[in-house]
């Protein structure tokens, strides 16, 4: 059974009389284990595909089987559960919260679960002690380099040992160095097993994936 | 858990401090508004209550007057004289009188060796004592039926007249004089408990035999009636009616002639007065609050609006709705729990100053009462739910894309 399987999705905006047309029947197929770009141009829908592929929205038209499960009709509430069971996401921005430590941070999809905060704090702890960030418990994400702090987000993306990892443009707000940092990461993760999918515009990082899907203009090339 | 969302929110407010003072204020603010005018309204009450402690509950004033139109070749204008013999027809042809006093007053000088002091001075019958609650001190006697009838030149003080003129000093047996006549003083008022109003301590009470000898003045000013328990007081006021209408040869319905208050009927009447006072207060202080609950909403909303993006990484990370909105709910509930707290605290204080400086005997003293409490307590409650579900409805309808892009 395919991970994911997008059949004929299309997402279409409609700004009062005006329709645009973000992404057109798209056909595409993942599978377990599997390292893929989404490579295109600002504005070609890459982002709007991650979110479908997220479950952050719902396509205008078109099925979305993830783990053989259409979620192209679920309701919020089982979209939220989705994403909190399925999906691991890592942002450009990072999106740490600031008024929470790092720990907090990475256990706070563990709290929509309802998780005891021992438990919540315990895994946290492993996984940033795992990414070298042991020593940092106590600060809070501005006190770290932007390096780090994308470290902390793809330990929160991991907490929940998510089916996929969705990173759009995770490199995009670091110098080459950090960047190269997380790239490393990301493919280690995927040696171990992880489902990894990362948007980008940047060939480079594309060409160290298994698979680019080329995306222009909201159509797979 | 709840702790630490507790703590979160505290902390948020923290940072915000100017903002959350506002919002904290508006409430606290509306919360003093609310106890502080419902005290001052119980302590009206409780103060015009104990002033009308003297309208024993049931009796009737029956206050003659003059006719407002003319009746059976009775002119308009004639004014009703109303003798004291009068009080043995009423009793004989009204029924279900238990007890009927003329009531006399005058102010005179009462003058004990070189103390001099001019008071009211009435003259009643001895069902007086029983009619207006008057207590006596211990070995005091009030007016009886041998007074009246021998005409006794005997005196029952105020103990306020008794202080005045004799201090500390045994009154009971001693001599006074009204306008230069000497009378025996037989009993003493005793002083109301606990600052409890009492009409007569500053006034002194002869028989009204006296009184009539005493100033020649034999128009009685008004009577107070007391009908029997088991009577029903609207038929007993009817035939009182019906029996001056026949006797001064007046209209029945002509209420200037004979001006009868009902102490029943005032005290039914104060009853919805006051609570159509303090509902007012009430109303007054619950506006000020839910002007301090717009506020709450409109901080929420800025929240909201500023947490766009804290609200759509939530979400991203599998937040339900209820969740993000309980999360800004608990957050509004706690401004206004805080601001309401603050404002209770503040409140019970600054009624203890009230009743530490003193506040006039009209306005009585201010208490916040448990009522009050529990109403500020419930629209507190109501407010905060309002203040909160609006800003948090708008927080979970979020699409988490939106949230999430940046601005
Ligand atoms: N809510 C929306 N309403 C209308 N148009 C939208 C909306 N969201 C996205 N679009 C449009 O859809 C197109 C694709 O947007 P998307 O964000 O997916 O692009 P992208 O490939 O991620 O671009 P970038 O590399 O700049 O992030 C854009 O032209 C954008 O203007
Ligand atoms: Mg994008």
């Amino acid at each position: 059974m395919n991970l994911v399987e997008l059949k004929n999705i299309s997402k279409i905006y409609k700004t009062g009389a005006v329709k645009f047309i973000a992404l057109e029947q798209i056909n595409l197929t993942i599978n377990k284990g599997e390292y893929l770009a989404i490579l295109g141009p600002s504005g070609s829908g890459k982002s709007t595909l991650m979110h479908i592929l997220g479950c952050l929205s719902t396509p205008t038209s078109g099925d979305y089987l993830l783990n053989g499960k259409n979620v192209a009709s679920l309701s919020v509430n089982q979209l939220a559960k989705v994403r909190n069971q399925n999906i691991g996401f890592v942002f450009q921005n990072f999106n740490l919260l600031a008024n929470l430590n790092i720990v907090d941070n990475v256990a706070l999809p563990l709290v929509y679960r309802g998780i005891a905060k021992e438990e919540r704090t315990k895994k946290a702890k492993e996984l940033l002690t795992h990414f070298g960030l042991g020593g940092h418990f106590s600060h809070h994400a501005n006190e770290l380099s932007g390096g780090q702090q994308q470290r902390v987000a793809i330990a929160r993306s991991l907490i929940t040992e998510p089916d996929i990892i969705l990173a759009d443009e995770p490199t995009g707000n670091l110098d080459s160095k950090s960047g190269d940092d997380v790239i490393h990461m990301l493919e280690k993760l995927n040696r171990d097993g992880k489902t990894i999918i990362i948007v980008t515009h940047d060939e480079k990082i594309a060409e160290r994936t298994k698979q680019i899907i080329r995306i222009v203009d909201g159509k797979i090339m | 858990m709840l702790i630490n969302v507790l703590k979160q929110i505290l902390i948020d407010l923290w940072t915000h401090k100017l903002r959350s003072f506002l919002a904290l204020f508006g409430i606290m603010w509306g919360t003093i508004s609310v106890i502080m005018l419902l005290a001052v309204g119980n302590g009206f009450q409780v103060a015009s209550y104990r002033n009308m402690m003297r309208l024993v509950d049931g009796t009737f004033f029956l206050i003659p007057g003059s006719l407002s139109k003319s009746y059976r070749g009775n002119p308009s204008g004639r004014v009703i004289n109303a003798k004291v013999n009068i009080m043995y027809q009423i009793v004989d042809k009204v029924h279900n009188i238990k007890e009927i006093t003329p009531v006399f007053q005058k102010r005179s000088d009462l003058n004990v060796a070189n103390k001099k002091r001019a008071k009211d001075v009435y003259g009643v019958s001895s069902a007086f004592a029983r009619l207006q609650k008057i207590d006596l001190i211990n070995s005091s006697r009030f007016i009886n039926k041998l007074d009246v009838l021998n005409k006794s030149r005997v005196v029952v003080l105020g103990s306020k007249v008794k202080e005045q003129l004799f201090g500390d000093d045994l009154a009971l047996g001693k001599s006074i004089t009204i306008n230069h006549v000497r009378f025996l003083v037989i009993g003493v008022i005793k002083e109301g408990t606990k600052k409890a109003y009492d009409w007569y301590r500053n006034r002194a009470i002869i028989p009204y035999s006296t009184y009539i000898t005493m100033f020649g003045n034999e128009n009685v000013p008004y009577f107070i009636v007391l009908p029997k328990a088991s009577a029903d007081s609207n038929v007993v006021e009817n035939n009182i009616r019906a029996f001056f209408a026949r006797h001064y040869n007046f209209s029945f319905n002509d209420k200037h002639a004979l001006n009868i208050f009902s102490t029943t009927k005032f005290f039914q009447f104060m009853r919805w007065f006051f609570i159509g006072i303090k509902l007012f207060l009430g109303l007054c202080g619950a506006l000020t609050l839910a002007v301090g609950a717009l506020g709450v909403a409109n901080i929420m909303f800025v929240i909201v609006t500023e947490r766009r993006s804290e609200i759509g990484l939530k979400m991203a990370l599998g937040a339900r709705r209820q969740q993000i909105l309980s999360q800004i709910m608990l957050e509004a509930l706690l401004i206004v729990f805080l601001g309401g707290l603050f404002g209770f605290v503040i409140s019970s204080f600054t009624i203890l100053l009230i009743i530490l400086i003193g506040t006039p005997d009209w306005m009585g003293v201010p208490a916040m009462s448990f009522d009050a409490a529990v109403v500020t307590i419930f629209i507190l409650a109501l407010l905060a739910v309002a203040a909160g579900f609006f800003p948090a409805k708008q927080a979970a309808s979020m699409d988490p894309v939106e949230a999430l892009r940046k601005q």
